[in-house]
C-alpha cells in the first residue's frame, strides 16, 4: 500500500460519531489503523442525501452528494472507503452523473469550481470490498490473534451493497464476507435470503410489512443454527434489532441472538477490545465462550 | 393532468428509458420483496404509463412501497433501473401534489429540515420527529428501544452542523 495517503473516510450520518450506528464506523476505522493504514475522514463531509433527497430536488441532490467528493479532491484523496451501502451508492452514482450528464457538470463547476476531469480519479469503495480486495486476506491472516472456535455466524449482506453498481462481488449470491471471516474460525452460515433487502426506511413508514419479512430472513438463518447474525450496513443492522426486540416479545428467546457488524468480529479477532468496537458485555458474553486464542508471536 | 406535467415526466430519463426499452417480461415483479404489498406490480406501472394512466400511476402505492433494493435491476434484462424510476416517480407525484402517501411524505419533510439546517442528519432525532408527527402512540412504544440505545451509548440527540454549506440554497 503505497499511497497511504491518498485514502479518504466518508462516515456519512449512520456511522459518524452521532448515529446509531458509530460502532461499525468505529470498529472499521479500528480494525484498518490495526492493520496500519492510514485513512483520514474527509473533513466536514455532509449528508449523502439517501435515496429520500432525490425525491425532492434531483439536481441538488447529486450536488449535495458530490460535495463530499469536492471535498476529498481538495485534499488529493484518490480512494474514499464508505461503510453505508447507502451512501456509496449515492456517491457513486453522483460521480456516474457528473460524467454523463453536461448539465449537472456544468453546475459542478458553477457551483464548486470543479468538473469531470478533476473528479474522474476518484473511487468509491465500500469498506468490505475495500478490506478484501486492497488490504487483502493475506494481511488480515498475518495479524489475526483470536480464532473463534465453533461459532456459527449468519452472514446477512443486505440488498445495496452489491447492488446495483458495486461490481467486486455478485449481485445476488456475494461471497465477499464469508472470504473476510474465513480468517476468524468462525462457520459461516448460508442463506438464500442473504441478499434480500430488510425493507430499508420502508420500516418507518410499513412496519407491519417490513416485520414480516424480516422474521423470514432472520429464520433463515437462526433454523439453520446461527448464533449471531452479522451485518455490513447500519440500516439492515438497525432493522434486525428493531425486529428483534419485537419478535423477542413475542417469541420470546428464539430471536435472542446477536446482531453484530462484521467489523467487530474481525476486530476481536485480531486482538481488539470489545469495548474499543462497541460490543455489548450481553453480546461479548454469549460470543466470546467461543473464542480460543491461538498462539502469540 | 396537464400537458406540461405529462411532458417532463416523460423526459425524465430513467422514466424514459424504462417506457423505451422495457420488454414487459415481468422479471421485476417476480423479483420484487415487496410486490404482493403494491397496488400494481413493478412492471404493470411500466405498461400503464405507455398507456397515458399517469394518474393511476402517481396516485398508486407502488411507488411509495419501493425499497430501492435494485433487485429488479440487476436482473432486468432490458437494463432498465426500476429503482431510480420508482424514485423519479416520486419526485413527480411530490411536485405535482399527490398526497396520498402521508407518512413517506412526513418522512421526506423531516429529513430535508435536518438536511437544511444542518447538513447532516440524526437518526435518532429523525425518528422521534417522524413519530411525533405521524404516530405518538408509536412513539410511546419505541421508550424500550430507545433505553436500551442509551444504555448501550447509542442516543446522541446532537447533531453536528457542516461548515461552509451553501449548497442547500443553491438554485436548481
Ligand atoms: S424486468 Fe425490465 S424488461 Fe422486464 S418487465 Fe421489468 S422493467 Fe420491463
Ligand atoms: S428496487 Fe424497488 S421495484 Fe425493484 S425489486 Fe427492489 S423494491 Fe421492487
Amino acid at each position: 500500500m503505497g499511497m497511504n495517503n491518498s485514502i479518504g473516510y466518508y462516515p456519512g450520518c449512520s456511522c459518524s460519531k452521532n448515529g446509531l450506528a458509530k460502532y461499525y464506523g468505529e470498529s472499521t476505522v479500528k480494525i484498518l489503523e490495526h492493520l496500519g493504514l492510514k485513512v483520514s475522514e474527509i473533513e466536514d463531509w455532509n449528508c449523502c442525501g439517501s435515496s429520500l433527497y432525490r425525491v425532492i430536488d434531483e439536481k441538488k441532490a447529486y450536488l449535495l452528494a458530490g460535495r463530499n467528493l469536492v471535498l476529498a479532491k481538495k485534499k488529493s484523496v484518490e480512494k474514499i472507503v464508505v461503510p453505508c451501502p447507502a451512501c456509496c451508492i449515492s456517491l457513486t452514482k453522483t460521480l456516474q452523473k457528473i460524467r454523463e450528464d453536461k448539465e449537472l457538470e456544468k453546475k459542478f463547476v458553477e457551483v464548486y469550481n470543479t468538473g469531470k476531469e478533476d473528479l474522474s480519479r476518484i473511487v468509491v469503495k465500500h469498506v468490505v470490498d475495500f478490506i478484501l480486495n486492497d488490504v487483502g486476506l493475506d494481511k488480515i491472516e498475518e495479524n489475526v490473534k483470536n480464532k473463534f472456535e465453533d461459532l456459527k455466524v449468519g452472514v446477512y449482506y443486505g440488498c445495496q451493497i452489491t447492488r446495483p453498481y458495486a461490481s467486486f462481488d455478485d449481485p445476488e449470491f456475494p461471497s465477499s464476507l464469508e472470504r473476510i471471516l474465513s480468517t476468524t474460525g468462525v462457520a459461516t452460515i448460508e442463506s438464500a435470503m442473504k441478499t434480500k433487502c430488510c425493507g430499508g426506511l420502508l420500516m418507518l413508514t410499513n412496519e407491519e410489512e417490513v416485520l414480516k419479512i424480516i422474521e423470514k430472513i432472520m429464520n433463515s438463518y437462526i433454523d439453520r443454527g446461527a448464533q449471531c447474525i452479522v451485518t455490513a450496513c447500519p440500516l439492515c443492522h438497525l432493522n434486525l434489532e428493531l425486529a428483534k426486540n419485537i419478535l423477542m416479545k413475542k417469541y420470546d428467546v428464539r430471536y435472542d441472538i446477536p446482531i453484530l457488524y462484521f467489523t467487530q468480529i474481525l476486530g476481536l479477532s485480531l486482538g481488539l477490545e470489545s469495548r474499543d468496537l462497541g460490543v455489548s458485555r450481553e453480546d461479548f458474553e454469549k460470543i466470546s465462550r467461543k473464542i480460543v486464542l491461538t498462539a502469540r508471536r | 393532468m396537464s400537458e406540461v406535467i405529462t411532458l417532463r415526466l416523460l423526459e425524465d430519463s430513467s422514466i424514459h428509458t424504462a417506457i423505451k426499452k422495457c420488454i414487459q417480461c415481468g422479471t421485476c415483479s417476480a423479483s420484487c420483496p415487496l410486490s404482493h404489498y403494491m397496488d400494481y406490480t413493478p412492471r404493470k406501472i411500466v405498461n400503464m404509463l405507455r398507456n397515458g394512466m399517469y394518474n393511476e400511476v402517481l396516485k398508486s402505492k407502488t411507488i411509495w412501497l419501493c425499497s430501492t433494493c435494485y433487485l429488479c435491476a440487476v436482473r432486468c434484462p432490458a437494463k432498465i433501473n426500476l429503482g431510480e424510476f420508482m424514485i423519479s416517480l416520486r419526485r413527480h407525484a411530490l411536485s405535482n401534489g399527490y398526497n396520498n402517501a402521508q407518512e413517506y411524505l412526513k418522512l421526506i419533510k423531516t429529513y430535508a429540515e435536518f438536511i437544511e439546517k444542518y447538513g447532516r442528519i440524526s437518526e435518532a432525532m429523525l425518528m422521534i420527529n417522524y413519530s411525533l408527527k405521524t404516530n405518538p402512540v408509536k412513539a410511546i412504544k419505541m421508550i424500550p428501544f430507545a433505553l436500551n440505545l442509551m444504555k448501550n451509548g447509542l442516543l446522541s440527540l446532537r447533531v453536528e452542523k457542516v461548515n461552509d454549506f451553501q449548497v442547500v440554497k443553491t438554485k436548481t
